[in-house]
């Protein structure tokens, strides 16, 4: 930041539509940050813009009083804050600090985002042509996958909390929702946590809430803001779950990959749902989990291209301003600005260039360097983004630059993901160098050999029980059937055991220890499922056994145990 | 996912039938059928009448739109190998729909149909009770669910299933019989009406041998010619867990869990008295306890001849302990089903399985395929193929990869094999065979022409074959 920021007038951002002034008892200042005006109210608080000491615009959350005087509930705030700063600042509104103001009510700092959120943008000018729709899709994804891999869940991603910036769409709002949540489930207004519509079933069935819960509302908002109209309609609370939990979604008609995107996130069982990372590699041209070996070079890859197209002809309305955290010594020139005609791109995918050779194919830990150039040269067939550039306002980043942003934000995203959970892992467990070199999560669709899916013979083959770990664990959850992890995130196994001998078949061992990656060995959590003294003949029981992992840390195998004494079975989940 | 209309209609109507009859009326739309005859060109094992035999596939374990363990099964169309889904009318986690499956033909039409067993579903309450749907191939028509007269708790009634001519018959190992845990019961229906079932069990008026706790009869079932009257069908039963403790009611006697197989002839029209025969392993093979002599059944005929094939898959096979081993039963023209060989592996290994899995392939010199699952010094499984006229002409076919259990389900179809490798991948797969030529084309779901579970998890697919 340049000096002497700090003096611009202070009416500058607040004259800023969206911005609305001060009212009669709110603070003059929280911390050390001086306000400007208000940017919003809800159910948790209410955000101001204000400016830190370093002259930076910056948005302050502040959590309204009666959270505030419930027991414990700031330290669980501060704990949630600090894990929501490790969250890379790819397409999110980066956190930057915490603490409690005078009054004794905690807030938050992020990054402020001058921009348009995505609900008024839909509500105002409907819905996004098919360009600016996969630069949103592909923004929002690059953030889940941040949020998601420093071990957080939004809970509460819907298009208010998109902001269109002119860099690019940015995820806000995340971070805070889980320490409401395990408050009192409710707000004071009595709404389940989250926003209703953008819910996904397993919240609204009080199930608990995964990374998925996050992808549901992503592929909601995508046919949203690619339709114009919410997949599940308008309503109360009550019309909007009870649709939610017994009628699909109306997709509309989505550009493709879009359609399939959407339609696997809406999944109504949260274990199918692509995750972010999936849609992220998706959406950059990968494909998604495909078992198919298709055509894989020489595929268009319409994200990308759309993404430029984005950021070049992204039209701001009136109240946009250049992204404050990248162009900030250029705000006095917006109000010179005139509107231009929005969306003036009508091209497809199909008539787009191929992608570019250095699109990534994985999520491989050595890729570190963005490609060198992206493809910037239109088709010599198609609209050219000319008159957009042409009445480019000075000192804007030119449009080379510009369109080459938010691919390398994609890029990095990718690429620093795996990096990121090592970084984490290495941060959580407090010890450096243990020699966990680029060990990262195993990427979503591979079948190494392990033992997922396999009837294990736990004594004898076929006639002793056999277990069956029918799926992949379901890890980084934080909650479990309403119950919240102590020391980190819950990783629940499924289990099937069966009985097909002729005797039956006592059940007394030790519980089963799952080891995780780092060799730390976990007895389950009393939410385990119990099991039966004997299994009969033909019998068949199944469960979840649930441990409590720190963050970041996968599970590696679960050691099984018929009976006290009895043969040790080692199965491999990863 | 790729799901024909008729199975469509064929998961909706069960569900209209069981509203109440106003609802019924009001929102029962006329299905209106224009087109001709899908099946008119049908082939014999053909559920989507394109006239190529097709193949099934159980996946038990699977989770079905979002239930874990309810199950599903994978019909493998013959041309082009695509593949149709079926799930359970009202798929609920744990069913087992799919534990067994078997194509057959149960109505008029030239399509094959679908039998399918779920022995873990809840019926009338009783938890894991079992029931068995019929999925008719061709014109759309709903779907029939079959369960035991009185459903009872853990009888896994649709355990076993076989069907041939006009008769189906369900089996039952873990049913209470005439109160005598565990000791078994077959159910009988017909083809046709698929109505109430007639319920057989070791006590029944004219059954060889007596229910004693843990016996299992019905683990196996099989229909075929088997020496009673000519065009009437004999029901074989597999008891693997029988002891052969000579007559009468004895608990832990002779040698324990050796097995047997009973032959009940005529069984549809001997409504009164049965008609039986019963084969202790001792009495075809020298036996041990836990060979498990009747733990697979298959019957193929040739000519005017019967066979049926047991397997004893803890059986001492060429005096290797516990390699398993297989007995043929012969039933020439006019003949009484009577012992005739044993097979076993050459090279037996103790515990490979040999005859965990049996299937005959006709036409063209009878074939019968032995399920190995075991086999291979890292568990991957084999199958033989054994020709009857030339025993000592088998080819062996292994498995791909380590721990597999290839040769875990084997069926006939057409003049393919159909193997399941269940462990196969986290998904499992199974390996379509030539009969004759050497061709092996690995099928699993989400991979060519056999589309994922839409909203679901594939576990165990291969566990079954039909």
């Amino acid at each position: 930041m340049a000096t002497g920021e700090g003096e611009l007038p202070r009416e500058h951002y607040v004259n800023q539509p969206g911005v609305g002034g001060l009212r009669a008892g709110d603070p003059e200042q929280i911390g050390p940050y001086r306000l400007l005006g208000r940017l919003g109210e809800g159910g948790m608080g209410t955000v101001y813009l204000a400016l830190a000491p370093t002259g930076r615009p910056v948005a302050v959350k502040v959590v309204k009083a009666e959270f505030a005087i419930e027991e414990g509930f700031a330290a669980r705030f501060h704990a949630e804050v600090d894990n929501a700063r490790r969250v890379a600042s790819f397409c999110t509104a980066q956190v930057l600090d915490n603490g409690n103001a005078g009054d004794g009510r905690p807030y938050m700092v992020t990054e402020y985002i001058a921009g348009t959120p995505l609900s008024r943008q839909i509500t105002e000018h409907g819905a996004l042509e098919p360009g600016p729709l996969h630069g949103v899709a592909l923004g929002v994804a690059a953030a889940l996958a941040a949020i998601h891999v420093a071990g957080l869940v939004h809970r509460d991603l819907k298009p208010a909390n998109v902001i269109l910036s002119m860099s690019g769409p940015r995820v806000i709002d995340f971070g805070i929702a889980r320490a409401l949540d395990a408050t009192s489930g409710f707000t004071k207004s009595g709404e389940v946590l989250g926003s209703p519509g953008w819910w996904a079933p397993e919240q609204v069935r009080g199930q608990e809430i995964t990374p998925a819960a996050d992808v549901f509302a992503w592929g909601c908002l995508v046919a949203y803001a690619g339709n114009g109209r919410h997949p599940y309609g308008r309503g109360d609370m009550i019309t909007m779950a009870t649709r939610l939990l017994n009628s699909p979604p109306d997709l509309g008609a989505l550009p493709a990959p879009l359609n399939d995107l959407v339609r696997r996130a809406t999944t109504m069982d949260p274990y199918q749902r692509p995750t972010a990372q999936d849609l992220l590699i998706a959406l950059v041209g990968g494909g998604i989990a495909a078992p198919a070996p298709g055509p894989a070079a020489g595929r268009p890859a319409p994200t990308l291209i759309a993404t430029d197209l984005l950021t070049e002809s992204w039209d701001p309305p009136p109240n946009v301003e250049p992204d404050s955290t990248q162009t900030l010594g250029v705000i006095g020139s917006l109000g010179t600005e005139t509107t231009p005609p929005p969306y003036p791109w009508t091209t497809g995918p199909s008539s787009l260039p191929p992608r570019p050779p250095a699109a990534p194919a994985g999520t491989g830990p050595s890729r570190t360097a963005p490609p060198a150039t992206p493809e910037p040269a239109p088709s010599p067939g198609q609209p050219g983004p000319a008159p957009r550039e042409s009445s480019s306002p000075h000192g804007t980043p030119e449009p080379p630059r510009n369109r080459r942003r938010l691919v390398i934000a994609a890029l990095a995203a990718l690429a620093a993901l795996a990096v990121t959970a090592v970084v984490l892992v290495n941060a959580v467990g407090g010890t450096a160098g243990t020699g966990t070199t680029g060990r990262q999560t195993p990427a979503a669709g591979t079948t190494a050999a392990t033992d997922i899916g396999r009837r294990i013979a736990l004594d004898s083959p076929f006639t002793g029980p056999q277990l069956v770990i029918p799926r992949a664990p379901a890890c980084g959850l934080t909650s479990y059937r309403g119950a919240s992890p102590e020391n980190g995130r819950f990783c629940v196994v499924r289990w099937v055991l069966l009985n097909t001998g002729g005797e039956p078949v006592p059940l007394g061992g030790p519980p089963p220890v799952l080891v995780d990656d780092r060799g730390t060995a976990h007895a389950p959590g009393p939410l385990t499922s119990g099991l039966p003294d004997t299994l009969i003949p033909g019998g068949k029981v199944d469960g979840d056994l649930v441990y409590d992992l720190q963050p970041a840390r996968n599970p590696a195998t679960l050691t099984v145990q018929l009976t006290e004494g009895g043969k040790k079975i080692e199965v491999k989940l990863s | 996912m790729r799901v024909l209309p008729p199975l469509l209609l064929a998961a909706a109507l069960p569900l209209l039938s069981m509203l109440p009859a106003a609802a019924n009326a009001a929102v029962a739309a006329p299905v209106v059928i224009t087109s001709p005859d899908p099946c008119a060109a049908a082939g014999a094992s053909d559920f989507d009448g394109d006239g190529v035999d097709d193949a099934v596939v159980g996946d038990p374990l699977a989770d079905a739109a979002g239930n874990d363990g309810a199950g599903a099964v994978h019909v493998l169309s013959g041309r082009g190998g695509k593949g149709i889904t079926v799930t359970a009318s009202e798929p609920a986690a744990g069913d087992g729909f799919g534990w067994s499956v078997k194509l057959t033909h149960l109505d008029a039409d030239r399509c094959a149909d679908l039998l399918v067993g779920a022995p873990y579903t809840d019926v009338s309450g009783q938890e894991d009770a079992g029931a068995v749907y019929a999925v008719y191939g061709g014109a759309p028509r709903g779907l029939t669910r079959l369960t035991a007269r009185e459903p009872e708790a853990d009888a896994h009634f649709g355990w076993s299933l076989a069907a041939r001519g006009p008769v189906v018959a369900v089996g039952a190992p873990h049913e209470n019989a005439d109160g005598v845990d565990d000791s078994g019961a077959v159910h009988l229906f017909e083809a046709r009406e698929l109505g109430d079932a007639r319920r057989i069990s070791q006590n029944t008026d004219g059954v060889t041998g007596n229910g004693e706790v843990g016996d299992m009869f019905g683990w196996a079932v099989e229909l075929g010619e088997l020496g009673g009257d000519a065009g009437e069908v004999d029901l074989a039963v597999g008891l693997p867990h029988e002891n052969d403790d000579g007559t009468g009611v004895q608990v832990d006697e002779g040698n324990l869990d050796s097995g047997a197989i009973g032959i009940l002839f005529d069984v549809r029209k001997n409504r009164g008295e049965q008609v039986s025969k019963k084969w202790d392993l001792r009495e075809v093979a020298k036996a041990e306890a836990g060979d498990r002599f009747g733990y697979a059944l298959a019957y193929g005929r040739e000519g005017g001849t019967g066979y049926l094939a047991v397997g004893a898959p803890l059986g001492d096979g060429g005096s290797v302990k516990d390699s398993g081993l297989v007995h043929l039963f012969r039933a020439a023209e006019d003949a009484e089903i009577a012992p005739m060989t044993t097979f076993s592996q050459k090279d037996g290994v103790p515990g490979e399985g040999y005859g965990f899995a049996l299937a005959f392939s006709e036409g063209g010199g009878l074939r019968l395929a032995v399920g190995a699952p075991f086999a291979g010094p890292d568990r991957r499984g084999a199958v033989s193929l054994v020709p009857v006229g030339a025993p000592d002409q088998v080819r062996l076919v292994s498995g791909s990869g380590p721990g597999e259990r290839f040769g875990w389900s084997v069926a006939a179809s057409g003049n393919k094999l159909v193997v399941g490798a269940p462990d196969r991948g986290a998904s499992g797969g199974v390996a379509l065979l030539g009969r004759n030529d050497g061709a092996d084309t690995p099928v699993a779901p989400g991979a060519g022409n056999v589309p994922a579970l839409d909203g679901g998890v594939s576990v165990d697919f291969g566990a079954a074959t039909g």
